[in-house]
């Protein structure tokens, strides 16, 4: 991390997964169309921390299914205190409680998680709090567990794991693209 | 002297976040879920065959006041429940 002044500029190695197409085009634009998944991390550009296997996987066999799956890389770069990170006891509390309220009051619906953090990240930006300084957050970040199976020969107590990530600050001012489209080969 | 969000306890989060809510009108409410995009992340359960009984989908949006529901929507959602029931 690099000290900035009263902040700290946190840097995150990202990849993107898509088709060969779409990384073309996003390479050539510098265009980004912003993801809203039901059951992620909400409004966003959505990245693996430090994995291009997960982002392959996730092209491969997510929702598009993309057979000519490729990779972007970046660099994503925040101010510490920016990042929504739902492995910290206050963040993770506080999208909770955005949860719980609309699953009250919605009671007939699924509520997806990206809502709650929606909703949570828009009371911190519009400075919805009393007392609380308005915050834009730029990142959602969150440790997501896989369980490998009861067939897994891995007999360990730390399950496979990635980190994603979601850019939703406006401008996507944080998203440093490398001039680079990686192929996803068979195994990766 | 506002405080960063960081330096909250959980329970001070815990009281901002219902204050924030007890203090906020119907019409308040909307306008943040809208701008929130909430209406994108929602999707109406499907209907048992006893709660089929009991409510149709038309009940249920008034009810909830789904004001930002689109007609194509509804259409997805009026599918969906006429498979579950």
């Amino acid at each position: 991390m690099i000290e900035l002044g009263e902040g700290m500029l946190v840097v995150m190695n990202g990849y993107h997964g898509t088709s060969k197409e779409n990384a073309t085009v996003i390479l050539q634009t510098k265009k980004w169309k912003i993801t809203k998944d039901k059951n992620y991390l909400g409004d966003g550009v959505y990245f693996m921390e430090g994995s291009k296997k997960w982002a392959c996987i996730w092209a491969k066999k997510g929702k598009h299914h993309y057979v000519d799956a490729y990779v972007l890389e970046a660099e994503i770069r925040v101010e510490n205190e920016t990042i929504f990170n739902l492995a910290y006891d206050k963040w993770y509390f506080l999208f909770k409680l955005a949860r719980k309220k609309l699953e009250e009051e919605f009671q007939d619906f699924h509520v997806g998680d990206g809502a709650a953090i929606n909703l949570a990240c828009e009371m911190l930006e519009k400075g919805k709090f009393k007392g609380v300084k308005p915050l834009i957050v730029k990142v959602v970040k969150a440790f997501i567990p896989f369980n490998d199976g009861e067939n897994s020969k891995h007999k360990g107590k730390i399950p496979s794991q990635q980190i994603q990530i979601a850019v939703r600050e406006k401008g996507l001012d944080a998203i440093k693209l490398k001039e680079e489209m990686l192929p996803c080969s068979r195994t990766s | 002297m506002l405080k960063d969000f960081l330096e909250l306890s959980i329970d001070e989060i815990n009281n901002v976040f219902n204050e924030a809510f007890n203090n906020m009108s119907e019409e308040e409410k909307k306008e943040l879920y809208n701008e929130a995009n909430v209406f994108d992340y929602i999707t109406p359960k499907p209907f048992t065959s006893n709660s089929f009984v009991v409510k149709s989908l038309n009940e249920l949006i008034k009810e909830k006041s789904l004001w930002k529901l689109d007609e194509q929507k509804i259409g997805i959602a009026r599918k969906e429940n006429a498979l579950a029931a």
